[in-house]
């Protein structure tokens, strides 16, 4: 499959954060990815290095095989929908929808009139006026209708209640579904999004974590439940992830695939065996990084 | 409708099985596409059309070129072959293991379930 | 030349914004200064020394400070939507070029047009000036047009440099902008001091005597710097 975005030993510092740190990752062609970490992980970051919003410290960035930094040819395919991205005083929603169909030569004004109505987005109010959800509406409408070859919404439900959420994932699935394309969605409200991924890429700490495909996922982890003693004598034949002790019961969450001899010893000592969430999978693999972190 | 359990795909595959079995799609008839059932479970359909290749490995569906996925003749009969050889496993194991919890005899379970069937 | 649009598209889509706003500063300075002609009759002012007196009336001014607001806008908000966007830095900087050529083309036809009404009809019948002054250059029209467009070029160009200067180094830019700044005037004011009173005065007449083209050499001059400066900056700015 062909890879719109490869980057390489990639990193941005600051003075004191490394905001994005030796990351090797890669997305493949017209699938929707997941790019999940905790608030600070370094997903706007590296969002932002991949549009040439900000220069790398190092490292290299290819976006449709070339670099994004000051080619026009690359941000003409691409579409980036930031989280509390700022506008100009005075704007009105009508303002930028206006500019983002000069800029995006596939842009659907049909699809973006049925949003607009969909989302009951007040086109003639400045936008300063809006609410948070209203101006997650603005990014999520303009990031669907411009049918960009690469788009990307950086967390972009924040503010938006259950109905609105569900509207923007039909939208998304069924415009996606009638034009395939590359989509990148940065999240850390994982299960509710979880559905509408292909591929799920953690990273924490400027750094990759883990990148799968979902279906692989599903095998990944999984959570045993039951007395603390009986989870001590299990957890001596498997890697765990994460433990959580209340009382007398404890909880782990363990890395698959589990042997059948494992099954068998669980099934013995009567845990309760459940395939991890991947939410749990996500604070999981993450609280392992942190513990390992601060060992070292 | 969407449990954690199992894969998604494997859940989706299931669910048209049922729909099989139960005559929501009846032999020879089509199923929804990837896209109906992506939109309509609001999942990727990615992971859809995962499901539904799973049914056609196993023959129960047949991809007619350019129309979309058919119901095969004899599916139902296939399915129900199948689960009733995993029936035993999926359903009277968990049955008996919760009866001698609660420390039932043979007779009295199944006196339980000729009062049940009748 | 598509994104070129598209730039320029950004600058002017919020409609009220950018053309109304102008008109009603212009708008406020010319009721100012009719309502000053006014009073000054009431008052019982000589018309020929209030038509002489005021051409020094300085109000036209108010047209930089437009300049001012729309070079700082164009590295700081506009800057980081543009961005946002997809619109490339080098994208940007030409688009917004041309942008500062059309504001400054439009108001300098703008001011001679009013500024020939205003001779034309001896100060809007009630002896006031508001374009026909010393800032506005000499007698012919061209002259007019030459000079406020340079000043207006060249406010918006100093003034999107000291913005992109923030963009760049934030806070730390700007106080160091302003401390070379005050050490410069440190240093004239100390030469001025130790320099015997004639050779100072010697330089205000020098500069008071500069011809009208050299005046608009020095503009041109400001304006280039400020140019250079804006497209320098521009072109190494991240979103902030």
């Amino acid at each position: 499959m062909t890879q719109v975005i490869e980057t390489s030993a990639l990193s941005k510092h600051y003075k004191a954060v490394k905001a994005v740190n030796d990351l090797t990752v890669s997305f493949d062609e017209n699938r929707i990815h997941g790019l999940l970490g905790r608030n600070g992980a370094g997903k706007t970051t590296l969002m932002q290095l991949l549009t040439g919003q900000l220069f790398a410290t190092s490292g290299d960035i290819r976006v449709f095989g070339e670099s994004p930094l000051e080619n026009t040819t690359v941000m003409q395919r691409t579409c980036f929908i930031q989280e509390g991205q700022t506008y100009p005083d005075g704007f009105e929603p009508r303002h930028v929808i206006s500019i983002a169909a000069g800029m995006h030569e596939k842009w659907d004004q049909q699809r973006a009139d049925e949003l607009v109505e969909m989302f009951e987005l007040p086109m003639k109010r400045k936008i300063k006026k809006l609410s948070r959800g209203q101006l997650s509406a603005i990014g999520i409408i303009v990031g669907i209708a411009s049918r960009a070859d690469l788009t990307f919404f950086d967390e972009p439900y924040l503010g938006l209640d259950a109905v609105a959420r569900k509207n923007f994932y039909d939208a998304l699935l069924a415009d996606y579904a009638a034009h395939p394309r590359t989509i990148l969605i940065s999240s850390h409200h994982i299960d509710e999004v979880a559905p509408l991924l292909e591929t799920v890429t953690v990273i924490d700490n400027g750094e990759l974590l883990m990148q799968h495909d979902v279906d692989e996922l599903a095998d990944a982890a999984f959570a045993f439940a039951g007395t603390r003693a009986a989870v001590d004598q299990f957890t001596g034949s498997v890697q765990v992830l994460e433990r959580t002790d209340i009382g007398g019961l404890s909880t782990v969450v363990v890395r698959g695939p589990i042997t059948q001899d494992a099954a068998r010893l669980a099934s013995d000592l009567r845990l309760d065996k459940s395939r991890a969430s991947l939410q749990d999978l996500f604070v999981a693999v993450t609280e392992s990084a942190r513990k390992a972190r601060q060992k070292a | 409708m969407i449990d954690d359990s199992r894969p998604l795909f494997i859940q989706i595959a299931d669910q048209i099985a049922d729909g099989i079995l139960d005559g929501t799609y009846p032999e020879d008839t089509a199923v929804p596409s990837t896209n109906e059932l992506a939109q309509h479970l609001r999942i990727n359909p990615a992971t859809a059309g995962k499901g539904l290749t799973r049914l056609v490995e196993q023959g129960v569906l047949v991809k007619r070129r350019g129309i979309g996925m058919f119901v095969a003749i004899g599916a139902r009969a296939q399915l129900a072959h199948e689960r009733t050889a995993s029936f035993a496993t999926e359903y009277v194991e968990p049955m008996l293991r919760a009866a001698s919890q609660l420390g039932l005899t043979p007779d009295q379970l199944h006196a339980i379930i000729d009062k049940e069937l009748s | 030349m598509q994104r070129i649009k598209n730039v320029l598209n950004v600058h002017f889509v919020d409609r009220k914004g950018t053309f109304l706003v102008p008109i009603y500063i212009l708008a406020a300075m010319v009721a100012i200064v009719i309502a000053i002609g006014i009073i000054a009759r009431v008052a019982g002012a000589n018309e020929a020394d209030l038509y002489e007196g005021m051409k020094w009336n300085g109000a036209v001014w108010a047209l930089l400070g437009m300049g001012f607001g729309i070079g700082a806008m164009t590295m700081t908000q506009y800057l980081s939507f543009a961005l946002g966007l997809g619109i490339t830095r080098r994208e940007w900087l030409a688009g917004s070029s041309v942008m500062f050529v059309l504001v400054a083309a439009g108001t300098a036809v703008i001011v001679m047009v009013l500024k020939l009404i205003e001779q034309a009809t001896t100060g809007f019948g009630l002896s006031v000036r508001l374009f026909d002054t010393v800032h506005t250059g000499p007698a012919s029209w061209w002259q007019t047009l030459l000079q406020v467009f340079l000043m207006v070029m060249a406010a918006m160009t100093l003034t999107a440099t000291i913005s992109g200067i923030w963009n760049r180094w934030g806070k730390t830019g700007l106080m160091w902008l302003a401390a070379i700044a005050i050490a410069l005037g440190v240093v004239a004011f100390g030469i001025g001091i130790l320099l015997p009173a004639d050779q100072v005065m010697g330089v205000f007449s020098w500069f008071g005597n500069l011809a009208w083209i050299s005046w608009m050499g020095l503009l041109a001059g400001v304006m280039l710097i400020g140019a250079v400066a804006f497209w320098l900056l521009g072109s190494k700015a991240e979103v902030r």
